[in-house]
């Protein structure tokens, strides 16, 4: 491992992962027709060497990442938490210092030169992300401030004209609270109502339930692809097939897999999806909405001001196209291009390699916690046929969960997430207020998660009386 | 000068271990439940040394308001000093837990909305009243059992204060007592210090209302605006709860 690290790239743990072989990055699915803007390699050129096959995924990415190698109370740091946020790569770091450092401008408002190499940057950007989605167009994103904000987003533009008095809006009882609680509020302005579906025995939303739910007083379906909290997957092919059959669109929040895996929006064929930069190595303040192009175009203003107008009257505006109707005021420009750094460092890991490893992660740390006695792991257990997300909620009886994170991070170094993770209907569903939540990345190790078990038992047995 | 009464509950319990300071350790050792202190049921626990110190409380009469006020600040004293004692974060989890061990049993009975702490990630109840004196007594319960700590800790400084000595307690005067964490930090939500001080004022505030025979009615959540600047006038979560009568958690 040593030699492999002497190499002075800021980036030369991502170059040992590289091969010559592209069957790892993205591009697989039906390719989009090339737009204006190309995807150039934002800094310096990726330079693929050799890496020992022994050696996991997390140990040799590690170094990428400054902020893993922090202590806490003289504890190397185990970070866990990646579920709420997950950290950055130099990779990224140097992007966003270059963009102000070199190309800082505002965007789409200027002809000089750096008004022109930020506006290239930012709609490369996009371009990144509409290609990293396989979504047909870059103008089918649009840029928010969070997955939140696109919800929002959805829920006050396209829902304010199309929910009416009866509609439902299907969910599950697994919702992150941004899926939930924008929906109640256009609901309420609306006369519509939200059905809740629940869980099976095996702690999974119950998709024969859901099914039966779908009527033509469906409107939406509003639905995670990975929860947050059970770590479980849903067909998301199958329930769009449902929907549609009876009209219904679908949102997806992809938050919890666009990080970790795969995803295509052309063969999960939903109408919106929504993610947040900031869980898949970019930075905080900006996500995205992705919208197909006629729904898109077919929607009012969410915020009004610059940049979304095409022109403005005293007393009326005309509106721009999509993406930029949805995009009111100067842009989080720095953040998007960050967000494009950081699609292009997953790209060159590789989505597949990452999940594979993560899968690898996910049955590990499942199988050490559930045999800890007394803690109870929400969701279902992975099987054949049942894949776990790389992240396990859950409570150890008599001991309140906030406590049991206190302690790891006090006395441990290990930081996990203890409350109701946005999440506060499926706790009520499982009859509990608060649980704690390990969440791994790419960057995690079975080490790591060794680590947390063994904190984990002796944090039991200090509150044992 | 008033003389010193002690409160009638004074407990002593064997502590084999007085004189040991926890080494710092990566494993932990199991928590010893009895200390050898000597305990009064208003004043915070002594710790560490292998002496017994009796804590004299200063008791008050209606007309020695200062030294009320003095006696709320000396208990807060005595605990920062206390905690600060313990430089590691364990030993002071470890003496929060102590507290907690002690804290009295909440009756099922106060388990009700209006005694919810709002805005704590644990749960966490808090009941009040006058006694006989005029002298606030609060009970405290949560489902953590740090939380549980620090309520007892709250409880030890103000029980048996003046509700006007509660009210001019701030937040700030508790960040010594931050047991965990980044020192200083009021404001987080999971600050639990802040949230059950910033109740226990509440209640206060409402029990001083019901002596003089105002009415209190909770002001609505409000920001107002006024020449002498802006503030804050009630806490829109707790109104929340009090007006949609949920029931707390499950």
């Amino acid at each position: 491992m040593a030699a492999l690290c002497y190499l002075p790239s800021c980036h030369r743990s991502l170059s040992m992962l590289l091969s010559n072989s592209k069957s790892q990055g993205v591009g697989l699915q039906t390719r989009r027709r090339s737009s204006s803007f190309s995807i150039k390699a934002s800094t310096t050129a990726f330079a693929p060497l050799e890496h020992s096959e022994s050696t996991s995924l997390g140990d040799i990415i590690r170094s990428d990442f400054p902020i893993l190698r922090q202590k806490v109370n003289g504890r190397d740091l185990v970070y866990m938490d990646n579920a709420a946020t997950s950290q950055k790569p130099n990779y990224v770091l140097k992007a966003l210092k270059d963009y102000y450092e070199s190309s800082n401008s505002n965007v789409h408002r200027g002809v000089h030169y750096l008004s022109q190499k930020a506006t290239t940057a930012y709609e490369n950007a996009r371009e990144k992300i509409a290609d990293f989605i396989n979504a047909s167009d870059r103008t089918e994103i649009v840029f928010t401030r969070n997955a939140t904000e696109a919800i929002n987003l959805v829920a006050n533009s396209w829902g304010d004209i199309n929910l009416g008095f009866g509609d439902e809006i299907l969910l599950t009882v697994a919702e992150h609270h941004s899926a939930i609680v924008p929906w109640q509020i256009v609901a309420k302005k609306k006369g519509a109502s939200l059905k809740y579906i629940g869980l099976t025995a095996g702690e999974i939303p119950d998709i024969e339930q859901l099914k039966k739910a779908l009527s033509k007083k469906t409107k939406l379906v509003v639905t995670h692809h990975v929860s947050n909290t059970l770590g479980s997957v849903l067909p998301i092919e199958d329930i769009v097939i449902w929907s549609h059959e009876v009209g219904a669109r679908v949102l997806l929040d992809a938050c919890q897999s666009v990080p970790h895996m795969m995803v295509d929006v052309q063969k999960l064929n939903v109408d919106f999806l929504v993610a947040s930069s900031h869980k898949m190595c970019g930075p905080t303040g900006i996500g995205f909405l992705y919208g197909k192009s006629n729904l898109l175009s077919s929607m009012p203003p969410f915020l009004g001001g610059g940049e979304m107008i095409s022109d403005v009257f005293q007393d009326y505006s005309t509106y721009a196209e999509p993406p930029s109707r949805f995009e009111a005021g100067t842009p989080a420009i720095a953040e998007a291009i960050g967000l494009g750094a950081a699609i292009e460092y997953l790209s060159g890991i590789g989505m597949q390699r990452i999940h594979d490893y993560e899968r690898e992660l996910a049955d590990y740390l499942y199988y050490s916690l559930t045999s800890i006695p007394n803690v109870r792991v929400y969701g279902p257990a992975p099987s054949e046929t049942i894949h776990r997300a790389a992240l396990c909620s859950f409570n150890v009886e008599n001991i309140h969960p906030t406590d049991i994170a206190t302690i790891l991070n006090e006395e441990y170094g290990v930081a996990i997430r203890s409350g109701h993770h946005c999440a506060q209907p499926l706790h009520r569903y499982f009859g509990v207020n608060a649980s704690a939540r390990a969440s791994l990345y790419f960057y995690n190790t079975k080490e790591e998660v060794d680590h947390f078990i063994e904190a984990l038992r002796e944090t039991i047995n200090f509150f044992a009386i | 000068m008033n003389c010193f009464t002690l409160p009638t509950e004074l407990i002593l319990k064997p502590n084999p271990n007085h004189k040991h300071a926890p080494s710092r350790s990566r494993r932990l050792r199991r928590r010893c439940s009895h200390p050898f202190v000597l305990r009064c049921s208003a004043a915070p626990l002594v710790s560490g040394s292998a002496a017994i110190a009796v804590t004299a409380i200063a008791a008050v009469t209606e007309s020695d308001s200062e030294s009320a006020a003095d006696a709320c600040n000396i208990r807060l004293r005595r605990l920062s000093d206390e905690f600060k004692s313990l430089p590691e974060p364990i030993d002071r989890v470890k003496r929060l837990l102590f507290y907690a061990a002690d804290l009295p049993p909440f009756p099922d009975a106060d388990r009700m909305p209006s005694n919810r702490v709002t805005g704590c990630t644990a749960q966490v109840w808090l009941s009040a009243r006058l006694d006989a004196l005029g002298r606030m007594r609060f009970a405290a319960d949560s489902d953590s059992e740090i939380t549980r700590g620090f309520c007892a800790c709250l409880i030890s400084v103000v029980d048996g204060a003046r509700p006007e000595d509660v009210l001019a307690m701030r937040a700030e005067d508790l960040a010594d007592l931050n047991v965990v964490g980044v020192a200083g930090r009021t404001h987080s939500r999971v600050n639990t210090w802040h949230n059950v001080l910033v109740s226990m004022q509440r209640r206060a505030r409402a029990l001083i209302a019901e002596r003089e025979g105002r009415p209190m009615v909770d002001s609505f959540p409000s920001l107002v605006i006024g020449g002498d600047g802006i503030r804050a006038n009630g806490r829109y979560a707790d109104a929340q709860v009090s007006l949609s009568g949920q029931s707390m958690g499950t």
